[in-house]
């Protein structure tokens, strides 16, 4: 089904397998490479296994490499749709915490109040405080302190 | 207004201690404040630089922010680092009342008097709603500076004798009002670019980069359109760079700011 589909229709498959095996074998969260125009990125969310209802899509990509990797991104899209949701207004470098000694803003758990800082993003030198659209409680975390993101990137889940 | 023009004063808030003017900006912004406010303090006990550095204040240094709604597209907030850096280089010459030597911007957001530094900028924002606050924090050292070990650091007022704290934050607020309404919330970048590169190192300067865990050495070209820094490499080719310490490779000593990760 969709296996076959992708090997035969999918000239960059092997790349792609073989960057997805790295992944897993690292245990990395990306990995993005660039050449002769062809830019491929191939990334899974950590933070997710710890807290998706449902977690065959990680299962699956530890044992079956490339197989699985199209199943992470229904998971982003899926969480790009939750009400909760704050996406990334640009692109630029997240930080989680005001300055590298200092705790997170916010973690898994945490309680914010609207308006809060969750996150930094600084673009061009550039601190963007990115501020609780409501108020809750952090369900998700998708995003690793020093990260780039781009223009709306799902970053936090706010319950 | 007309450059001529006297300035008309935003409002200002003016405090003995503060722990940082730029969080105050911040604060006020979630509480609703949309500006033109300024917030100055005699005192800042936890000044900050980026990310997270300490921006070291001691008497005699100017710590102001200015609140503002840009009204500009998120992706050009950063610009306005480098409208603030042109008031800041204008204001320095009208305080003093006659052009400073060697005053100089640096990418993106240095002030520096013959290769040393003399102050900084650090451009927040936060948004409320669709409402996205900007703050123009600006650190001079007027009277004044912090001795920063393995940097070149300078007062303003050891280059221009009678420039003092309060006239120069007067320059500062008609200056920021004039470039504000030159840029027009990005339509005018233009301008801005043009003042800028009259007002830092000329083209072919050689200089360095230190972007993480790469170092790119070359020679200084400018900045684009969108303000990023653009260098040729040795190999002859032109990077553009949006991240980094810049350094001035002139044999003055005058080492890379730390680079905290």
């Amino acid at each position: 089904m969709a296996k076959d589909k992708q090997e035969r229709g999918l000239p960059e498959h092997d790349l792609i397998r073989d960057l997805a095996a790295l992944l897993s074998e690292t245990g990395l969260s990306e990995i993005e490479i660039e050449r002769a125009g062809l830019k491929v990125r191939v990334a899974r969310t950590i933070t997710v296994a710890a807290v998706a209802p449902s977690p065959a899509p990680q299962a699956a990509l530890a044992t079956a490499g490339a197989g699985a990797l199209p199943a992470a991104t229904p998971t982003t899209l899926d969480l790009a749709q939750h009400p909760g949701c704050v996406k990334s207004p640009m692109v630029g470098t997240v930080y989680r915490a005001p300055d590298p000694g200092s705790p997170n803003f916010v973690d898994i758990g945490s309680r914010v109040a609207q308006g809060q800082t969750l996150l930094i993003i600084e673009a061009m030198k550039t601190m963007n405080h990115i501020p609780a659209p409501k108020s809750g409680t952090v369900s998700q975390v998708l995003i690793e302190n020093g990260q780039p993101v781009e223009f709306g990137e799902p970053m936090v889940v706010i319950e | 207004m007309s450059p001529s023009d006297p300035f008309t004063s935003s409002r200002r808030l003016i405090l003995e201690t503060i722990d940082s003017t730029n969080a105050e900006a911040l604060r006020r912004a979630m509480g609703g404040e949309r500006g033109p406010l300024w917030i100055t303090a005699r005192e800042q006990t936890a000044g900050r630089g980026r990310s997270g550095r300490a921006w070291l204040a001691p008497a005699g240094t100017l710590a102001a922010s200015l609140l503002m709604a840009p009204g500009c597209r998120m992706e050009d907030l950063h610009q306005l680092a480098f409208v603030t850096g042109v008031a800041v280089h204008e204001a320095i010459g009208r305080a003093a009342g006659q052009a400073v030597g060697g005053l100089r911007l640096k990418w993106p957001n240095d002030i520096l008097i013959g290769g040393a530094k003399a102050g900084g900028i650090l451009i927040e924002t936060t948004s409320a709603g669709r409402d996205v606050v900007a703050v123009a924090g600006i650190g001079l050292n007027v009277a004044a500076n912090p001795h920063v070990e393995g940097r070149a650091v300078t007062h303003i007022a050891s280059h221009a004798p009678g420039i003092d704290v309060d006239g120069l934050l007067d320059a500062l607020d008609g200056a920021m009002q004039r470039w504000l309404a030159v840029w027009q919330g990005g339509a005018g970048f233009a301008h801005v670019r043009s003042a800028w590169m009259g007002r830092t190192g000329a083209p072919g300067e050689a200089i360095f980069v230190n972007a993480g865990v790469e170092r790119i050495d070359g020679t200084f070209l400018g900045i684009d359109g969108s303000g990023a820094l653009l260098l040729r490499d040795p190999g002859g080719s032109i990077r553009r760079v949006t991240y980094g310490d810049v350094s001035l490779d002139n044999g003055s000593g005058h080492a890379p700011e730390r680079t905290i990760r």
